[in-house]
């Protein structure tokens, strides 16, 4: 403590000088110092009351569901209407080798083949002794080949990811979804006209198809194809609400996982691109048009007696009836002659109209690039409007006939054909182009083609179908070939309240002894639409109509007709009525528009309904109905439970 | 020299305050690579996911299930028979007059 003694009086001045500057100097710093790190233990100290008690800046800790997966894949996954994956994008590895790098190149290319026997020894060390810098040696290998090509441990080789696309349904699908190249890149189907919307978007792409009904459809066809020893088929389930393509199917098809299936006739897609002459089936076109445009009712006729001579043709009927007929016969017995007049009357303006507002004259709208353009005369003679009326002289895809077919039995709107699946309550675009009556028309023509006429091997059990068969002559060099058809039926189902439009069609197929040398429609294509009807009917929900009754009841036809009471004949109003409510009872008496009372005669040819069994002698009331019956049987088991107790 | 109380305890705390600095941020480097490592565990996953996706789709394609279904069960798929509504069940219940038929003399029987 001697700093602390005061020097003398003058070296006090001098050395307090001196000494005061100093300390000055050295306080300020210290000061300036202190500050500084105040100030930063003061920010520290905020922060973490800020961290500690406050909880922090907003920070939300809860867990958050990702909803929308990140893009692992550069391409979206394809999905069918109930989200099973049709087709999906997984990454691979693929190697390749830097010849620079490569050792020895002929061990290399050895070991290499020993791994994966495709390659050839020889070619690879050729290839690898070459001056490039890079050589593809396997692309999209699987994990195990990756591990053995690993195990080789070859300098020189290396490994990229890439993706494959793979199709888990193999061919199933083949001609909706198209084919991918090598790169990723579609180049038919779905996957070439969604190609940009794959590649934007990771969400998954949403068909209308039905793997299920995709399913039947194909293995019921194709056993068609190969018992008849076909060419090919094609296939269509058509939704008539909705337009939606529930199976497509053409055969022969393609593996679109294996590209070296992706060639010549298997490419081919008959249901889309592939036009054809429908035959006979255009014959129910021409019915709708007369019946819509009030050329002829359901009780006129035409005189099939004589073929008919124009130009250098004969139109003649396969069937000959040699008779009058009905528009109803007409359509049973397929009648040519009947068909022809019946559209000469419509007028070949009406029936290009007609055929226009059908969608039969434009490519269809269905989301592939493989849509065939349909082959319509350029100039619309009377002679093009008769075979026409038979489906001959205009060629037509089996999507465009389809969607026609389900606007004849839906009412009489046509929905377009899309592979796109419709999310329930949003509106379905479709044009009214029938009116409701035609259409009811339509399907009571329809079911007695299957109840009476060609189309009886189309009926499944439970369910109603109504249709019509088509066998048509395949053109060569504009002749028709005898030998060479194209045997189709298409039909709606259940006909009382169409849900669903199903068309098969077989080329070129070759009788057998089963069916007594036959390949026509009727023989070869509706039983297909049978099977196919009897499997997809349960499985889409729509509930079996077991009665065994017609649900419709059909117009008479041949001796029928001319045995059938006139009264019954002749009542056309009273019958209507009845085919629209279907419950009127015989001796009902119904009000007709001018208020007069009509008695309903009984019906002619009325089996009784089996589902109402006939009343019990057990007190149970007469004339009960299903709905009072269940109520007095649930009624009786509960008062006898408790009687029981 | 005495070292005053306050400062002693300044220095304690600013001790106490860099230890705990040191291990929270150790803490945080811990949850850091823990998250990482779930992250990648997610996407590993996700793609795992993707692929079984594939591979269910194709496990359960319908002509495979059906020929297994047609070697190892004894079910085949349903058809038309086997749908019907409420009144359907209702007939196989017996009617009320066979059924008193049937027990009066059951009930005779049990009285004796």
């Amino acid at each position: 403590m001697s700093m602390r003694q005061l020097p003398p009086a003058s070296e006090h001045r001098r050395i307090e000088g001196f000494g005061k500057q100093a300390l000055e100097t050295g306080r300020n710093r210290l000061l300036v110092t202190a500050a500084v790190i105040a100030l930063a233990f003061t920010g520290i100290g905020v922060r973490l009351v800020d961290l500690a008690v406050v909880g922090g800046t907003e920070q939300d800790d809860r867990a958050t569901l990702t909803t929308q997966p990140p893009a692992l894949v550069s391409r979206a996954d394809i999905v069918d209407r109930n989200g099973v994956v049709l087709a999906s994008s997984l990454p691979t590895a693929s190697l390749y080798a830097d010849p620079r790098d490569v050792i020895d190149p002929k061990d290399a290319a050895r070991k290499i083949a020993s791994v994966f026997p495709e390659v050839e020894a020889d070619k690879l060390a050729k290839q690898l002794a070459g001056k490039g810098r890079f050589v593809w040696i396997k692309r999209n290998l699987s994990p195990e080949q990756q591990l053995a090509a690993n195990r080789l441990g070859l300098p020189g080789f290396a490994f990229i990811e890439e993706e494959r696309r793979i199709y888990p349904h193999g061919p199933l699908n083949a001609h909706v979804l198209g084919a991918t190249d090598i790169d990723g890149n579609g180049i038919s189907g779905v996957e070439a006209y969604f190609d940009q919307r794959l590649r934007q978007s990771a969400k998954p792409l949403s068909l209308s198809l039905d793997v299920r009904v995709q399913s039947i459809l194909r293995a019921e066809l194709s056993a068609a194809v190969s018992e008849f020893k076909a060419l090919g088929g094609a296939g269509v389930v058509f939704d008539v609400r909705t337009g939606e393509t529930v199976a497509l199917v053409s055969l022969p098809d393609f593996d679109p996982n294996d590209r070296s299936t992706y060639k010549g006739e298997a490419r081919f897609n008959r249901a889309t691109k592939g036009v054809y002459e429908m035959g006979s089936t255009f014959k129910l076109f021409t019915a709708a048009m007369a019946l819509d445009s009030g050329t002829v009712d359901m009780k006129g006729g035409y005189d099939a007696t004589k073929p008919i001579h124009i130009a250098r043709f004969t139109i003649n009927d396969f069937h000959a009836e040699k008779r009058w007929l009905t528009v109803p016969e007409i359509i049973v017995h397929s009648s040519n002659i009947g068909a022809a007049k019946m559209a000469v009357d419509v007028g070949g303006a009406g029936q290009q109209a007609y055929l226009k507002k059908f969608g039969l004259l434009r490519e269809a709208a269905l989301e592939l690039p493989e849509i065939g353009r349909p082959l319509v005369p350029g100039t619309w003679r009377e002679i093009n409007t008769m075979t026409i009326s038979y489906g001959h002289g205009i060629a037509v895809t089996p999507v465009q006939l389809t969607a026609a077919i389900g606007s004849l039995t839906n009412g009489g709107i046509l929905r377009p054909a899309t592979l796109l699946k419709h999310e329930p309550g949003t509106p379905v675009a479709g044009e009214r182009i029938l009116s409701q009556e035609t259409s009811d028309k339509m399907r009571q023509l329809m079911r007695l083609v299957v109840a009476k006429g060609t189309g009886r091997k189309a009926d499944a059990p439970g369910y109603y179908v109504g249709g019509k068969t088509g066998t048509a002559e395949k053109q060569f060099g504009g002749r028709y070939k005898k030998k060479a058809l194209m045997s189709s039926f298409v039909g709606a189902f259940p006909i009382q309240n169409p849900r669903y439009v199903v068309f098969a069609m077989v080329d070129e197929p070759i009788g057998n002894k089963r069916t007594f040398n036959y390949a026509t429609g009727g023989w070869v294509a509706a039983p297909v639409v049978s099977r196919v009807v009897a499997q997809i009917g349960p499985l889409l929900g729509i509930a079996p109509d077991m009665s065994g009754d017609e649900p419709l009841s059909l117009p008479l036809i041949d001796d029928e007709r001319r045995r059938a009471p006139k009264i019954a004949e002749t009542s056309g109003f009273v019958k209507k009525a009845s085919v629209s409510s279907g419950v009127i009872r015989p001796g009902a008496v119904l009000k007709s528009r001018t208020s007069v009372p009509i008695k309903v005669p009984p019906p002619p040819a009325a089996p009784p309904r089996k589902a109402v069994p006939p009343p019990k002698a057990d007190g149970a009331p007469k004339n009960e109905t299903p709905d009072e019956r269940i109520a007095r049987k649930t009624r009786e088991a509960l008062e006898q439970a408790f009687a029981a107790q | 020299m005495i070292i005053k109380r306050s400062t002693l305890l300044l220095l304690l705390l600013a001790a106490a305050a860099s230890v705990s600095l040191f291990v929270i941020k150790y803490r945080v480097q811990d949850l850091d690579d823990q998250m990482r490592d779930l992250s990648r565990e997610i996407v590993e996953t996700q793609e795992n996911i993707h692929v079984l996706k594939s591979e269910w789709s194709h496990l359960n394609q319908p002509a495979r299930l059906r020929s297994l279904a047609g070697k190892y069960l004894e079910v085949g798929p349903l058809d038309a028979e086997r749908i019907g509504g409420a009144e359907r069940l209702l007939d196989t219940l017996p009617d009320r007059a066979e059924e008193t038929a049937a027990v009066a003399p059951a009930k005779a029987e049990a009285a004796q």
